[in-house]
């Protein structure tokens, strides 16, 4: 199966292991792999802030680098939402554009959204032997309604010990550049996360939105460093767990 | 002028709406999404009185089962039960139907004191009687199950201060009465409404137990305003 | 109270709210206590979606056809005796309510809970004119009595008091000198309160549905004030924003099936009340007169627009119980009345960017408002849209922001760009890191320093994903 990978500013600028983890999940599963050069950002980061207009480049130059490709697997949930959901609203007075932006909607896939429903599988053969816990991000489980795909594929990662959080599903505090305009809050919120996720036990929390990620990791970190608390919890994509053999 | 302003507050209205004048018919809202109809369909009375029943325990609203027969001799139990004192109720026609007045008569007045809701003193005879009484007896004329409510409509024999002022509020509801849920207490006055609209009682209160409060901190109060007691009788 | 009772800068606050300890605690409380019971509810009715989309549709279906709903209503409201007046804003609301003062010479007024009389500053029109005027909610009574301190809740508004001070307040006003034991308390309230309700010239109520069909206006409570305010004083004046109306009974149904559980997680309210035209004749308590204001406020602006789903609120505090901001930051750091989401998207509505665009930006959009809400208002959209508005048609964000947002865009809309660009920020982050982490005096710079001052920030990597992506994608070739 042929696919474009979108593999998220983030992850480009910040994790290549990450981009690279996706990559060689979707080869074991069969996927001939596309990254195209030409992408950059999806928008969200502007349209997220109110800034339409501007944000217009980087939507055109996505629309532009991935409109003719088969499927689209995004490693963000909440890029794969502004394209998949938020670009018509956006381009609603541009006719061309809004029908090159529906099309492209109509095949972009979150990862684990593509692994589950579109290849139907849910054991990839990953093992890995940890303690997990797994922050369910904003975007991916409320706004595109992916729930179960995410906890099939690490019900089936052999050695795994799975350990629920009180409230995965409440938001970390990252929103787009809400971390930015309202720092104050947004620590808050984020101390709130990482504490459940220290409660859990888990050694490894686990996501499928790199930007929720950062944003956790930062702060369990600097906890860590601080004493806050008491031993280091690695921060993991769900692509990382499902690339260990 | 209050007319003009009227026009002009139905004409911003309209006009966002896209209009210049308001419709003279819109077809009505057809019920369909929503389950509530299907609801309990299958169950029967007694399921649903056993419902109103565990509901009641649910929330803590006391319940006693009796029967027409031994309904006076119920509240007067009851009456004993909450401490006596002054009692008033309506002067509707279950009063007699039920020969409360003679039960009433047999009790001492060291027990209680019975006063009855007389619309013939006018206003505030009768509000002085019912701020002063201890328990206030009623007689709803729905009960729905799924949350052990009873339905009480104001009228000229039985006032809203009845069940309002008294501390102690005792409603006697005919078992016969409960239905599942509001879908078909709310089927029922709409029927009545269209039926009479003349005749639509002005007040119809839903009680769903004691007046109760959680503004201090959450923690929860029983008895603000309304009565801090409620007992409802149901009558088989 | 205005709509408006704190306008200072949104970062203050905030500021503020962030360091109440016990505030923020109770609020947090209170959201884990609704959320819990809301849930387990909410998972005994496996049609919930089904009555979501239905309460949705009917409110819908009530904005589409407003004017004819609230021409029916007014109409047999008025055939039950009912009078009814329309006020345009809040000035002519309260002139309305004086005139009924003034006919009934009053003196003194108890009030039921209603949002819309904070909306207007019912409370200052009369007193201002003498009139002496009683909150009998508890919560707002024990605000009112704390010299009228603003409300951190919509549903339970003095969260922020802890019994002691609850204690002292009564104590330093109305000569309180019991425990703080919440029980005790309240008898004390009961009692002074019973007193007013039985005295008072005018009851003032809000008013949770009005029904089209019969002119019926409905209250919910628990605590049994709105059934007093709305059964012992001779007059009644009940305030409604001209969009709570329902068609008919069979709406209530579903309207009460989403309010209480949404609102505090129970089945029903104790008291729910349907009021139809004043006391008939020869009935001898209940309102010998009713007044219905029903009130525009804004409202029609709203309506017919892109904000419209917002008119289909019924006020139930669904999305405060769950949104993870206004847990940390309360009901105070909104400055409005109406807090949480739904304030954040209906504030600026009402009162305009200038005085409450920062509202909008006080979300991340996570959507459990959404999600939550039982009119299935889209109230993340709606905030995105508000941003949109402010930054992209009014330009009413900070001008050096808007300079960054396009710069950044540009470069984030071009890939040779954005390549060069982040090459270059890969180089400054090195210069400021230590051991790959942001060095600690990064706390001082903007935008950055918001980060690192509570977290940990690695460096842009000098070679990004597409460049290892190159190296693997050559390698595999060979």
């Amino acid at each position: 199966m042929k696919i474009h990978l979108f593999s998220q500013c983030l992850i480009d600028m910040f994790y290549p292991h990450v981009g690279m983890a996706g990559v060689q999940v979707l080869e074991r599963l069969g996927c001939d792999i596309t990254v195209p050069k030409k992408q950059v950002c999806c928008g969200q980061m502007f349209t997220n802030s109110g800034y339409n207009q501007a944000a217009k480049a980087a939507i055109k130059n996505t629309i532009e680098t991935f409109e003719n490709a088969d499927y689209v697997v995004s490693m963000s949930g909440s890029c794969a939402f502004a394209i998949r959901d938020e670009y018509r609203e956006i381009l609603k007075d541009e006719p061309e554009w809004l029908a090159r932006a529906a099309r492209l909607s109509d095949h972009i896939y979150e990862f684990t959204q593509f692994i589950v429903d579109v290849l139907g599988v849910t054991d990839v053969g990953a093992t890995f032997r940890d303690k997990v816990t797994y922050h369910k991000s904003c975007h991916v489980t409320r706004l595109m309604g992916i729930k179960e795909q995410p906890m099939k594929l690490l019900e089936n990662i052999r050695g795994l010990e799975y350990l629920p959080m009180h409230r995965a599903e409440r938001c970390c505090g990252f929103g787009g550049t809400f971390t930015v305009k309202q720092p104050e809050i947004s620590a808050v919120m984020t101390r709130e996360k990482a504490m459940t996720i220290y409660e859990s036990g888990a050694n490894v929390v686990a996501g499928s939105d790199q930007a929720c990620l950062m944003n956790i990791e930062g702060m369990l970190d600097r906890m860590y460093k601080d004493g806050e608390i008491d031993r280091r919890i690695k921060v993991m994509h769900i692509a990382e767990l499902l690339n260990c053999r | 002028m209050d007319e003009a302003k009227r026009k002009a507050f139905f004409h911003r209205i309209s006009h966002v709406l896209g209009r210049s004048e308001i419709p003279n018919y819109v077809a009505p809202y057809a019920y369909q999404k929503g389950p509530q109809g299907k609801m309990y369909a299958d169950m029967t009375q007694e399921q649903i009185i056993d419902m109103f029943k565990v509901e009641c325990e649910k929330v803590g609203t006391k319940y006693i089962v009796t029967d027409e027969a031994s309904l006076a001799g119920t509240i007067l139990n009851e009456i004993q039960e909450r401490g006596g004192g002054k009692v008033i109720y309506p002067c509707t026609e279950e009063v007699e139907q039920y020969g409360l007045k003679d039960a009433f008569a047999t009790v001492g007045e060291d027990v209680a004191h019975f006063v009855q809701w007389d619309p013939a003193k006018g206003r505030q005879a009768n509000i002085d009687e019912a701020k002063v009484a201890e328990i206030g007896i009623t007689f709803p004329i729905l009960g729905i199950a799924e949350t052990a409510t009873v339905i009480q409509p104001s009228m000229q024999e039985s006032g809203r201060s009845i069940g309002l002022l008294p501390l102690t509020h005792i409603a006697v509801l005919r078992t016969d009465s409960i239905v599942p849920r509001m879908t078909q207490s709310m089927a029922l006055l709409a029927d009545a409404y269209r039926e009479n609209p003349a005749d639509f009682p002005s007040n119809v209160v839903h009680i769903s137990g004691p007046s109760n409060t959680a503004d201090i901190e959450l923690v929860r109060v029983v008895g603000v305003h309304g009565p801090i007691n409620v007992t409802f009788i149901l009558v088989e | 109270m205005a709509i408006l009772y704190d306008q200072r800068p949104f970062k203050t606050r905030v500021k503020e709210s962030l360091a109440d300890d016990f505030k923020v605690k109770a609020i947090q409380t209170a959201q884990d206590v609704f959320y819990a019971k809301r849930k387990a509810l909410v998972d005994q009715v496996p049609e919930w979606e089904e009555f979501r989309e239905e309460a949705a549709e009917i409110r819908d279906h009530v904005l589409k056809n407003l004017d004819y709903y609230l021409n029916q209503f007014a109409e047999n409201a008025e055939k039950a005796g009912a009078h009814v007046h329309f006020a345009t804003d809040a000035k002519e609301a309260n002139e309305y309510v004086m005139e009924v003062v003034r006919a009934k010479n009053a003196k003194m007024v108890v009030k039921g809970k209603t949002m819309v009389s904070e909306e207007i500053s019912l409370n200052e029109a009369l007193m201002n004119n003498g009139v002496e005027v009683n909150e009998t909610d508890l919560a707002e009574f024990i605000l009112q009595t704390a010299d009228w301190n603003p409300p951190s809740h919509i549903v339970v508004p003095a969260l922020h008091f802890e019994r002691n001070r609850i204690r002292q307040v009564f104590h330093d006003k109305l000569g309180y000198n019991g425990t703080e034991d919440p029980e005790e308390m309240t008898r004390f309230v009961r009692k002074r309160i019973r007193d007013r309700f039985l005295r008072a010239d005018i009851g003032f109520t809000g008013c949770n549905f009005a029904v089209a069909e019969t002119g019926t206006i409905t209250i919910v409570s628990n605590e049994g004030n709105g059934r007093m305010s709305s059964s012992m004083p001779k007059t009644m004046i009940c305030l409604m924003g001209m969009e709570r109306l329902v068609p008919d009974f069979a709406a209530l149904d579903v309207m009460m099936e989403m309010l209480v559980r949404s609102s505090v997680g129970a089945k029903i309210s104790n008291y729910y009340s349907m009021i139809t035209g004043p006391a008939k004749p020869g009935e001898c308590d209940g309102p010998e007169e009713l007044h219905i204001i029903i009130v525009d406020n804004g409202r029609s602006n709203i309506l017919g627009g892109e904000f419209e789903s917002m008119l289909r609120c019924i006020r139930c505090g669904a999305c405060m119980n769950i949104c993870p901001v206004y847990r940390h930051i309360t009901g105070h750091a909104y400055g409005s009345i109406y807090p949480g989401p739904m304030g954040a998207v209906l504030t600026p509505l009402l009162v305009g960017y200038e005085k409450a665009g920062d509202l909008p930006y006080a979300s991340t959009l996570c959507g459990e408002c959404w999600e939550h809400c039982p009119v299935k208002i889209p109230l993340h959209e709606l905030l995105l849209k508000h941003r949109v508005n402010i930054a992209d048609k009014a330009h009413l964000r900070p001008a050096a922001e808007e300079a960054i947002f396009k710069t950044v865009a540009t470069v984030f809309g071009n890939s040779f760009l954005f390549d060069y660009g982040t090459k270059l920020g890969a180089i400054g982050m090195k210069l400021m890191s230590k051991n790959g982490v942001m060095a600690d005096w990064t706390k001082l710079l903007p935008v950055v320093g918001g980060w690192t001052k509570a977290k940990d920030m690695g460096t842009l990597k000098l070679k990004k994903f597409r460049d290892v992506y190159a190296e693997y994608e050559a390698k595999k070739r060979k």
